[in-house]
């Protein structure tokens, strides 16, 4: 992934520490265009490197130009960018139509413009049906996709994703990996994603940026690091009204290594990922089972990069 | 559409009219105005007990100045509290507004409504008591500024302290305002003039005091405490 002439992230020494506590460390790298996907288990600076991006943080030391500009000190680089922060709050006392417009507005959409151009980033998020309901009552897939459609109501160049599908049922998550995808396709936006699922960023792209430890690990196409990780067990948790019944559905599947029951949650241990996906998702839309959140732990993807590093450091792939 | 960027009055006015949006549809208003009819329970008991005009006044003025340490804290501290902690300053800091704005838009937008209900709440005990009849027009005048120049002033106190202490902000704001500005407001020395309750009895001229100085405290104060959170929020990470 060698940067071209026109990058659209350059990082040169980038470093960001919180006290003792090191967030991205003497990271250089450029980002061309395109959809871009930021693996690496929690913790390990994805964030703090979106953060840096999108000018909500200070280098510590060397520096960031995004659309060739300083994102901190310039808002015209701001302007043209487009972040949706990891965490799910928002201004829940809001419709999501409200607060759409008023986030566009604040990018700097004209008050006058701002509500049409709203409608139309909730409508490209399929989100026409719930605009005028209240954020608060919202599911975690309704709220992403309200978050994702705040993101681009103002038209940016860049889109900063942070886990946006985070908690996101499967049905969910593979309409709002097609969308994203049609953005970064029709409109031509670049799209810089972050998740500790390799297989949501398998969905969205082959480029993958794989960060640990505050530093780029590996760059480049996804195939070799899927092959890493499938070595290892892949945790799935479900939360759901019924996981006794989700369990028994799956149990049987040669896939399955391991199942653990806790309260009101099935955590499952496959060596097929996706066709784990597949079956739990056949089995929660048959049995009508109320899904709440369906996540995967990042133990085995920290385990592949400390595979990956050799237990250092830092160290290159 | 062209997203061309607001001027820093823009992006106040639309922060303020957030802010109003946001307190309108939570609890904090309405707890915060129901604290606005103390001053008129007590009024109405002292008016059936046969008390004397002057005496209502005054305990309804010092009711209403001793709301003024709930009403900021409660709509101004989680404002922008919440908004730290909860981390949906990130949708802010990420566009393209200048920080100080957060500041002057949340103020903009929920002082004058502390203001407000402080106003009214004076502005209501004082009719119940008789109004012109009983308490002269400029007298009332000068009591509703008394009040309504301390509720500004608390609000950029408040505002000050949550970028400051953002996680116990409505606690500390309340604390502060209702003991150790209550008690500095009463020593027999000129460190009184920083406390925002002696500035609105000097500005509505209870003890003989002249109102000039304490309004220039109260400048001064709301101005310095401004300042603390321009600055704060302006290097917040």
């Amino acid at each position: 992934m060698s940067g071209p002439a026109t990058a659209i992230v350059e990082a040169e020494r980038l470093s960001k520490w919180y006290g003792h506590v090191l967030g991205v460390s003497d990271v250089s790298w450029t980002l061309p265009g395109g959809v871009i996907g930021l693996l690496g288990p929690n913790g390990a600076g994805k964030s703090t490197l979106m953060k840096l991006m999108t000018g909500l943080l200070r280098p510590s030391r060397g520096a960031i130009r995004v659309l060739g500009g300083d994102p901190f000190a310039d808002a015209g680089v701001r302007r043209r960018i487009g972040y949706s922060p990891e965490h799910e709050h928002t201004y829940d006392e809001l419709t999501a139509r409200e607060l759409v417009t008023v986030l566009a507005h604040l990018a700097g959409v004209p008050r006058a413009e701002a509500p049409r151009a709203a409608v139309a980033a909730l409508e490209a998020m399929g989100m026409t049906e719930a605009m005028d309901r209240r954020v608060r009552g919202f599911s975690k897939g309704m709220r992403q996709r309200t978050k994702l459609a705040a993101t681009l109501a103002h038209d940016p160049e860049l889109l900063v994703l942070d886990e946006p599908l985070t908690g996101v049922d499967p049905v969910a998550r593979i309409d709002i990996i097609e969308r994203i995808k049609k953005l970064a396709a029709e409109r031509g936006k670049t799209v810089i994603v972050s998740s500790h699922v390799l297989y949501e960023i398998e969905a969205l792209t082959e480029d993958i940026v794989v960060i640990y430890r505050g530093q780029v690990l590996a760059e480049g196409n996804i195939y070799e690091i899927r092959r890493l990780i499938d070595r290892h067990p892949h945790r799935i948790r479900v939360e759901c009204d019924r996981p006794r019944e989700v369990a028994a559905a799956v149990a049987g599947a040669e896939h399955v290594a391991r199942l653990v029951m806790e309260r009101r949650a099935l955590v499952i241990e496959t060596r097929d990922p996706d066709r784990c996906y597949d079956d739990l998702a056949a089995a929660i839309v048959e049995r009508g089972v109320e899904l709440r959140a369906m996540t995967s732990p990042d133990n085995n993807l920290g385990a592949v990069f400390e595979y990956l590093t050799g237990g250092r450091e830092g160290g290159e792939a | 559409m062209t997203a061309r960027g607001l001027s820093g009055g823009q992006a106040t006015l639309a922060i303020a009219r957030l802010a109003i949006v946001r307190a309108v549809r939570g609890k904090a208003l309405w707890i915060a105005a129901a604290t606005a009819v103390l001053p008129l329970i007590v009024v109405g008991v002292q008016a059936s007990l046969g008390h004397t005009a002057e005496t209502m006044w005054q305990t309804a003025f010092m009711l209403t100045l001793l709301t003024l340490p709930i009403v900021p804290s409660i709509l101004i501290g989680p404002s922008l509290s919440d908004e730290l902690e909860d981390k949906t300053s990130a949708y802010l800091w990420s566009r393209a507004l200048p920080r100080w704005t957060i500041i002057a838009g949340k103020l903009a937008g929920l002082a004058p409504v502390a203001a407000a209900i402080a106003m009214v709440s004076l502005g209501v005990a004082w009719l119940v008591m008789g109004g012109p009849g009983k308490v002269p027009v400029d007298t009332a005048v000068r009591g509703l500024a008394g009040v309504a120049a301390p509720a500004l002033v608390a609000s950029a106190l408040v505002a000050a302290l949550a970028t400051l202490v953002p996680r116990h902000a409505v606690a500390v704001s309340v604390v502060y305002l209702l003991f150790v500005d209550k008690v500095v407001g009463e020593l027999p020395i000129k460190l009184r003039y920083v406390s925002i309750a002696f500035g609105g009895r000097s500005v509505a001229g209870f003890d003989d005091l002249a109102a000039a100085p304490g309004a220039l405290s109260l400048l001064v104060v709301g101005s310095v405490a401004v300042a603390i959170a321009i600055t704060r929020i302006g290097r917040m990470e």
